[in-house]
């Protein structure tokens, strides 16, 4: 052995005494992680950024850890069925057949969200906000407008006069709760559009000039990349990325709203009475749907944005159905829910997400307050 | 005496292992997507409409998605991967062989996300303006050049693809042209051969390695997902022009699987994993057998 090669020898084993070293101390250093409380939920990537840090900021001041995995809606609320997780996220509420299946969900909307319509055509001026309707977004959608000009749209935008050139739709190509949101509203919009297409998270598009992008910022690229293109994006996407975006028919009131946390909050806010309570199945219940019925009586519902839905975190009553769950663990899961849907929502608006207005938050209060563990309450 | 047995023991055990789960994925594949075949049967297969909410699965148009954009690559990527193996093996200087091998190596190792946003971001648009547009201006009368032209599409996606197994096919095919014994190089200078020429005999000589080398590529192409869901826009359809939009089997289970809420549609895509699994099975071992058929071959020609 030569002498680099024994140098080189004592240094390894001098850095392997040294990490070992630092790592155990760093080790004794922090606070027995046994004493910590462990929650875990999966599901829904839409709300991962604002359950994750809600879940951080919890862990800071309680000795509770929530580990929440953003798998998607689909797979969280297998994830849940399967009893592998204390709680699910997911965008849709869950089918009436999961609902039996699972006995005793409850539903507790966290957060908020929309759907904005993007587009580009480089003719118009910069910053020029167009007015759509339900029906002609359906019609778009649908392949019978097909042209910019079209009268339909020309008499919600007179900008568009002389814009002779056809539209190139863009959709979500993967399944996602913005599609699902999206098709519902256009559904119940347009009869033709619910006979032809119907809703879910992936659909059958029919117009013929069309694309589709993966996730919120493919559908982006492709509209920034075509001219003379619109799609569909998840509102927090739109702010984030300073999108323009189109203003949608008010069917209250007939007033173009802008999409904004205000607009969306406010939607969610006059349909919370209509609301089921948490225990119920409410696979048929959606803020789009009771918006527009609320719409068709009620003429003074202003400054509301149609497009809107919950985001739910879906969880049993009796906790112990759950594996491996005790009394403990199910306090903490309940006081860290109760945190998410009252204090932590101040984290929503510097994330770009829309926080549940009071009425939702008691309503989800109300919810949690029937949780159980062997049938005592917690 | 005994170490060696332990060590045996280890390995029998590790490779049954590896074996077994290989044996229990298909399975779980199958059971996973019996439900689909039993009620869908052959027109899971032929059927051309894929509509979860009408709860309509039909994978044709995905099937041919699937081979095109692979045809696509092969037809891009095969004849640069020979020249570009040839040149490497033969007409590099020695020092400096293992960089240029390596560099070749080295879009092996870029991770398929990082593609598929170039695709997205760079790439598409690119090809839309300069490429897609000016071919169609020039071809308008042929019917595979009509239909909207986005940059998005089966192309691009071919493309993509063709840059992913270009360094797959040029290491095998330069690995075997390195084998290849010296003395075919050697008479074929000697008679006075070209270099064009030196390179068709070595070509000729390594047929069945090529083939091989071409399988093993378009499996790496067909197995691609991440990189093709983000460029090939998704229509459920068979394409009508070389611009159209597609789908492929491995970018359909990645856009759909996370949010498919509804039971059946979750089968379904399962289905669509067995479906691949059984081709992408089908084509290591029809490679593999090729590769033996050739190896033996070499030997039988040395001697």
């Amino acid at each position: 052995m030569n002498a680099v090669s024994r140098i080189l020898m004592v240094g390894i084993v001098v850095v392997i005494i040294v990490v070992a070293g630092v790592t155990y101390w760093y080790l004794s250093q922090t606070p027995t992680q046994a004493t910590r409380i462990k929650i875990s939920g999966a599901g829904s990537t839409f709300m991962a950024y604002f359950v994750q840090k809600a879940a951080y900021e919890y862990a800071q001041k309680y000795p509770v850890d929530i580990d929440y995995a953003p798998i998607g809606s689909g797979a969280g609320i297998q994830q849940f069925l399967a009893g592998t997780v204390d709680f699910g996220g997911s965008d849709a509420p869950l089918s009436t057949q999961q609902w039996q299946q699972a006995g005793d969900a409850l539903h507790i909307p966290v957060i908020i969200g929309g759907v904005v319509i993007i587009y580009n055509i480089p003719d118009l001026p910069p910053n020029t906000h167009l007015n759509f309707t339900g029906q002609v977004l359906a019609d778009i959608y649908l392949g019978k407008i097909t042209k910019w000009n079209d009268p339909a749209l020309v008499s919600l935008n007179s900008e568009l006069k002389n814009i002779n050139q056809p539209i190139i739709v863009v959709h979500r190509s993967d399944g996602s709760g913005t599609t699902y949101i999206f098709t519902q509203y256009l559904s119940l919009v347009s009869q033709e559009f619910a006979q032809k297409v119907g809703y879910g998270v992936s659909v059958n598009w029919p117009a013929p000039n069309k694309i589709g992008g993966k996730g919120n910022e493919g559908v982006a690229a492709q509209v920034k990349n075509n001219p003379y293109s619109i799609g569909y994006v998840e509102f927090t996407y739109a702010v984030k990325n300073n999108l323009l975006y189109g203003y949608l028919e008010n069917p209250s009131t007939g007033e173009f709203v802008e999409p904004t946390v205000k607009t969306i909050a406010k939607t969610a806010d006059y349909v919370s009475l209509s609301l089921p309570s948490g225990d119920k199945d409410w696979s048929s219940i959606s803020i789009v749907k009771s918006f527009l019925e609320l719409a068709k009586t009620n003429k003074n519902l202003s400054g509301a944005y149609p497009i809107v839905s919950f985001a739910y975190i879906i969880m049993h009553k009796e906790l112990s159905k759950v594996p491996n769950m005790t009394k403990e663990k199910a306090k903490a899961l309940v006081d860290f829910l109760k945190w998410l849907v009252t204090d932590a929502q101040q984290y929503a608006e510097p994330l770009y997400y829309v926080p549940l207005p009071q009425s939702v938050r008691n309503l989800d209060l109300q919810t949690l307050s029937m949780v159980t563990f062997n049938g005592s309450n917690l | 005496m005994k170490g060696d047995y332990v060590f045996l023991y280890i390995l029998v055990f590790l490779s049954l292992f590896f074996i077994s789960i290989v044996f229990l994925l298909g399975f779980e594949l199958y059971q996973g997507s019996s439900q689909i075949f039993s009620i869908y049967g052959i027109n899971f297969i032929l059927g051309s409409v894929w509509d979860p909410v009408k709860n309509i699965y039909g994978i044709a148009p995905i099937i041919v998605g699937s081979f095109l954009t692979c045809l696509i690559a092969l037809i891009l990527a095969v004849p640069i991967s020979l020249l570009v193996a040839y040149f490497i093996s033969d007409l590099t200087p020695a020092k400096l062989k293992p960089f240029v091998s390596s560099l070749v190596e080295l879009l092996a190792a870029v991770p398929s996300v990082i593609y598929g946003l170039w695709g997205l971001l760079v790439l598409a648009p690119f090809l839309r303006s300069n490429v897609y547009l000016p071919l169609q201006k020039t071809f308008y009368f042929i019917p595979i050049f009509q239909g909207a032209s986005t940059g998005y599409g089966i192309l691009t996606a071919g493309i993509i693809l063709a840059i992913m197994i270009l360094p797959t096919i040029t290491s095998i095919i330069r690995e075997a042209i390195e084998l290849l014994p010296l003395q075919i190089k050697e008479a074929a200078i000697s008679l006075g051969a070209f270099r064009y020429q030196v390179a068709r005999i070595i070509f000729i000589h390594l047929k069945l390695t090529i083939i091989a080398a071409i399988i093993l590529g378009f499996a790496r192409a067909f197995g691609e997902a991440m990189a093709v869901a983000m460029v090939i826009g998704g229509k459920h359809g068979f394409p009508v022009s070389i611009f159209d939009t597609g789908y492929t089997l491995p970018s359909i289970i990645v856009n759909e699987f996370t949010e498919a809420v509804n039971p059946l549609h979750y089968d379904a895509l399962i289905a669509v994993g067995f479906i691949l699994f059984i081709i992408a099975l089908l084509n290591i071992v029809f490679a593999r057998l090729l590769i033996y058929r050739s190896t033996r071959f070499f030997k039988l020609s040395i001697t």
